[in-house]
Parts: structure tokens; sequence; C-alpha cells
């Protein structure tokens, strides 16, 4: 009886540092949840061949949106001068628009410039603010803080 | 009619009746977001309390560590049920959230994916609970398993900090201040303490519930009833 639980014991314990290690190692180093767009396109190369996700902010002004076609482009930014042009088919979220904080699911070309999207997410920030009462300014800077976290490359 | 816990559970459900009155009704739009923000009043709420559970099965967890061998299961099996309604509650308000601001239902990303895990292990707690009979090795398999969940709740917690989520990170509790309006935190307040005290009161019925059934099984058992 002793010696089964003691087993029972040992079992869950070895599974949970098991569960912790990996959460600890895997998910803050090797497996990130998005790329910022520098690093996007330092790797490029090799991530070419797979869907990878990718966080920026909307550049102001690069945004057609073809109704008929449901035909999405726009450029993404890391707001450090690296930049790539986002190709998306179908209707964008409620929430996007220029100066918008997203994260694209796709397929990003060899050289890193442009990427075809299959899922387009939107990234807000954690203000809320009756109408009128705020400038922008918060909500950008918050946004920015939480998109371009750890980023490797500084501008 | 009413016994205490119930009376206070009864006037607990009132206060969160008015609560929703006042987050549909009073409370001012999200200029961002539009009205679909208000599902925040039961979001947030819900996930403190799945985390008051994770808090009172620690609690368990450890008394009934202490002496295996004349502990019950009883509290911890109550907040573990109740955690888990609570958990899933959280994932589908913030599912149904996520869809019109984010796009999107669901994603992997380090918020969504411990949470998820949170239901998961308050689920195998029930499975363990039900899989081993009753005895000091129950006790001390399910109490470690209880341990080990209340753990995940400060990696939750902290997950949109430590890393690159689409989750937005923490409203209330960081430092610079929260980025919410007086109102609207206020109100978001309220409704935490209010939910937290929904589901302690729903952790002490259901144990009383518990404690019931077991000794009433136990009378049939020796032919009482």
């Amino acid at each position: 009886m002793k010696s089964k639980s003691t087993k029972w014991m040992i079992g869950i314990v070895i599974i949970a540092v098991a569960i912790i290690s990996i959460a600890l190692t895997q998910l803050s180093s090797n497996v990130v949840y998005f790329f910022t767009p520098d690093e996007a396109q330092a790797k490029a190369a090799e991530l070419s061949d797979q869907n990878i996700k990718v966080g920026g902010m909307v550049v102001p002004g690069s945004v057609e949106w073809t109704a008929e076609a449901l035909d999405l482009a726009f450029t993404i930014s890391d707001l450090k001068g690296h930049e790539i042009k986002i190709r998306h088919k179908g209707t964008p979220p409620d929430m996007f628009k220029e100066g918008q904080g997203v994260v694209v699911e796709g397929i990003i070309t060899n050289d890193g410039k442009s990427m075809t999207s299959r899922k387009l997410m939107v990234k807000h920030s954690e203000e809320y603010k009756k109408p009128g009462s705020h400038s922008g300014d918060l909500s950008k800077e918050l946004l920015e803080k939480s998109l371009f976290k750890d980023q490797t490359s500084k501008p | 009619m009413f016994d205490k816990p119930r009376l206070s559970l009864v006037a607990t459900i009132i206060a969160m009746i008015v609560q929703w009155l006042l987050a549909w009704f009073w409370v001012p739009v999200d200029d961002a977001q539009g009205d679909v923000y208000r599902i925040i009043y039961l979001h947030v709420p819900a996930a403190f309390a799945a985390f008051t559970s994770a808090f009172v099965l620690a609690v368990a967890s450890i008394l009934a560590l202490r002496s295996p061998n004349s502990s019950k299961l009883d509290l911890s099996k109550a907040a573990t049920e109740v955690g888990l309604v609570f958990t899933i509650l959280t994932l589908a308000t913030g599912s149904i959230w996520g869809k019109p601001t984010w796009g999107t239902w669901w994603t992997w990303d380090a918020r969504l994916t411990t949470t998820f895990l949170l239901a998961l292990m308050y689920g195998g707690w029930l499975l363990l609970h039900n899989a081993i009979p009753e005895g000091p090795s129950r006790v001390r398999s399910c109490s470690i398993l209880g341990l080990m969940i209340a753990v995940d709740v400060p990696i939750i917690y902290k997950s949109v900090t430590w890393w690159r989520t689409l989750h937005q990170p923490q409203t209330i509790l960081r430092s610079g201040g929260s980025t919410m309006d007086g109102d609207m935190l206020a109100l978001l307040l309220s409704g935490i303490a209010i939910m937290v005290i929904v589901c302690l009161s729903m952790i002490f019925v259901r144990r009383q519930n518990i404690r019931l059934q077991e000794s009433l099984e136990e009378k049939s058992l020796r032919g009482v009833v």
C-alpha cells in the first residue's frame, strides 16, 4: 500500500518536472508564439517553407482593400525600420485598422520582404477608455511594448 | 428553509445580477472595441474565481497531505468541481470575446494554452479521484495533483508578461497603475469581488453536498437507510 502511493508520488513529480522544464525551455526560447519582423527577416530563408506567425504594427497609409475580390494588402513594421508586405485573402477582423497591432500567420518569402497570410489576427492593447477621453498614444505605447517584447535586434 | 450559506449565496447572486445590469447599461462603452468589451465583466471575474478555487484546492491539499490517514477530500473535490466550471466559463467567454476583436475563436498562445491546461488538470483531478479507491493513497495522489494545479495559476497570470502572446497584458495589477478608466475599473473590481464570493459560497455548499452524499452512502452500505 505504502509503496504504491510512493510510486504514484514519484510518477507525478516526474511529470511535473517534465511539464515545467518543457514550459521554461520551449516556450521561452525555441518556440515563440510570433516573430517580430526583424527576427522573421533574419531567418527568412530557413522559415520560408513553414507556416509562421509574425507580429507587427500596420503601417499607416499602407492598407489597400479591394472589397469585391476580398483582397487585402498592407505592410507591417516593428517601427525600427523592418517592414514586411502582407497579402491576405478575406475580410479583416473588425478591429483591423492602420496603426493597429496584428499577428499574421502564413508563408514568408525567401528574401523576407513579403508574406502570404492565411490567418490575420488583431492584437489590441490592455487600455480601456471611454470615447473621447484618450489620445491613442498610451494604447500605441502599450501595444509596442507587448508586441516587441524581447526583440533580439535593436535599431 | 434557507440556511446561512445558502442565504448568502442567494444574496450574492442578486448582487451579481445588479453588477451585470450595470455592466450592460451603466458603464461607458470602450472607445477601441465598442460594446463587445463588456464581456470583460464576466470574463475576468470568472478567471479570478477559477484562480480562487485553485487557491482553496492548494490549502485543502496541504492540510490533507499533513495527515493523509485521517483526511477526507471533500473540500478539494468541491474546489476542483467549482474551479473546472469557472475555467470553462473563462475559456468560453474569452473565445466569444476573441472572435470579434482578435478575429479568431482560439489560438495557442501562452495565456490561452496555460488556461486550457488548468481546465485539463481540474478534469484530470476528478478522473484521478474516481480512479483510486478511498484511503490515504487517494488523499496523497489527489493532493499532489492539487498542488500542481495551484502552481499553474501564477504561470497563467504572468504568461502575458513572460512570453509574447496574442492576449493583451494585465490591465489591473501592473506597474504604473491600471490602464482602465475609473468607472470601468470600479465595476470590474466589484465584479471580481462578487464572483470570488459566489465561488467560495459554491465551494462551501458543494462540500456540504459531498459530505451528505458520503454519509448517506455509508449508511445505506450498513443497511441503516
